[in-house]
């Protein structure tokens, strides 16, 4: 047996076969006795088996603690309780009862976004109108027809009503005419009489115009302009002095407003 | 109880797992002590050894239907579980309980006595045995405690390492011949291990 066939079959053996004072492979121990280098080789191997033996005889008894077995039974326990399988009522019940009350949150949750969707579209709608209604409020009084205005008479309803019905684009370009030739010779009484009546003008003159048409935002924001004019008496019973009445009138010369002045 | 010690590992395993507790007791107590010792041997630490002990049955108690009787062993596979666990707890331990003085401490707690006049060069000889095994690599120590300690066969212990047997065997050739020098080194600073070694195996 050669120094390397003595080694491959040690190899083979386990440590505690080769730690044996008589090793039960013939030719190993025969080629022990004869070889000094591997006698001393399976010497150190018996060293290490004896060592580790020792180790091993020492740990023998060695072993987990009892709070350890405790800790384990209770998970043990806990672990088979919970894959217990539920009872057949829970089983049944549970889950209808959980699906439902899900839908039933869920259809909660949506209802609320629906009313915040339609409660603010509503107020979009609602700052629309109003913002389109401030541009024909505005277009009534500009600040260059201001000293036209005078403080309004009382106005019959029915008279302003009749009034409207009677404004025509003729009698409106005569009515500005009339007024500049008359306001010549009256520079001094309409001066005063102007001062005064524009500032309680100002304050109730949006409240007396009656709107003719639905504006919408294009036309009615643009530019108006106020034409006073005067409008044929009626002649069946009334006096003989004709009706004065304020007009709002767009850059397109439609009238969107009107107010009966006396 | 009686008729649960006769059962193999892998009916006490079937019958813990559908839920009997006698049938977990009794694995436990058969297993958890090479379970326990292969833990203590690869770090050093009665604590690390009981804390991977727990985590390998609270493992087989929640895992254990991955267990595949076909493909080995329980207890090699039991084994091999541990061996991760220790390695987990190597890596957040190991400055603190390799080759500190846990492993002295673990040493002198497991001597055994047989000549009262012999108790300093017994704990001398129990610390070097030790410490040459826990400076082993973690790949050779493995092997060494495996085969050598726990005396499993080179089957088992090529499943619990999850390799060959044929790296199992090279493994412990240059294990043995590693702790050979270490020991002799050892003997040269403190001369009568070998002797001591030698009395307790006898």
């Amino acid at each position: 047996m050669t120094c390397r066939e003595f080694k491959h079959s040690a190899a083979s053996l386990t440590l505690w076969e080769l730690s044996r004072a008589q090793s039960e492979d013939e030719q190993i121990q025969t080629h022990a006795e004869q070889c000094e280098g591997c006698s001393g080789w399976l010497q150190n191997q018996r060293t290490v088996a004896a060592s580790l033996h020792a180790l091993q005889a020492q740990t023998a008894g060695m072993q987990a603690g009892p709070g350890v077995e405790r800790a384990l039974l209770r998970a043990f326990r806990q672990t088979t309780t919970e894959n217990a399988p539920p009872p057949v009522v829970a089983r049944v019940s549970a889950p209808t009862a959980f699906r439902l009350s899900h839908f039933f949150e869920i259809g909660a949750y949506v209802a609320l976004a629906a009313a915040i969707i339609v409660s603010v579209f509503l107020g979009v709608r609602l700052l629309q109108h109003s913002s389109r209604t401030v541009p024909v409020q505005s277009g009534i009084t500009p600040a260059s027809t201001r000293p036209l205005m005078q403080k309004p008479a009382v106005a019959a309803p029915e008279d302003s009503s009749k009034l409207a019905s009677s404004v025509t684009p003729e009698r409106v370009t005569s009515a500005v005419r009339s007024r500049s030739q008359r306001s010549g010779s009256d520079t001094a009484a309409t001066a005063a009489l102007q001062t005064v009546a524009a500032e309680e003008a100002q304050s109730d003159a949006d409240s007396d115009y009656v709107a003719l048409m639905f504006c919408d935002p294009l036309s009615c924001s643009s530019d108006s302009q106020v034409v006073r004019m005067e409008l044929p008496a009626n002649g069946a019973g009334q006096n003989s002095q004709p009706a004065v009445a304020d007009l709002v009138v767009g850059y397109d010369g439609v009238v969107r407003a009107v107010r009966i002045v006396n | 109880m009686a008729l649960l010690t006769d059962l193999t590992d892998e009916q006490l395993l079937t019958q813990a797992l559908a839920g009997d507790e006698d049938a977990f007791t009794v694995l436990y107590r058969r297993r958890q002590g090479p379970i326990f010792r292969f833990a203590l041997h690869m770090s050093g630490s009665s604590h690390i050894a009981e804390e991977v002990t727990q985590e390998v049955f609270m493992f087989l108690v929640q895992r254990g239907r991955d267990f595949d009787a076909e493909r080995g062993a329980l207890a090699a596979y039991l084994f091999g579980v541990a061996r991760n666990y220790v390695r987990r707890a190597l890596e957040k331990n190991y400055p603190e309980h390799v080759l500190g003085s846990p492993v002295e401490d673990e040493a002198a707690a497991l001597t055994v006595e047989c000549d009262p006049t012999e108790g300093i060069a017994r704990r001398q000889t129990s610390t070097a045995i030790w410490k040459a095994v826990l400076s082993l690599p973690e790949h050779y120590r493995e092997v060494v405690v495996l085969c050598d300690l726990q005396e499993l066969s080179y089957a088992d212990a090529a499943q619990a390492a999850g390799c060959a047997i044929g790296t199992i065997r090279s493994r412990l050739h240059r294990a043995h011949d590693m702790l050979s020098k270490k020991l002799r080194h050892s003997a040269a600073v403190a001369p009568g291990i070998s002797k001591v070694a030698a009395r307790c195996v006898s």
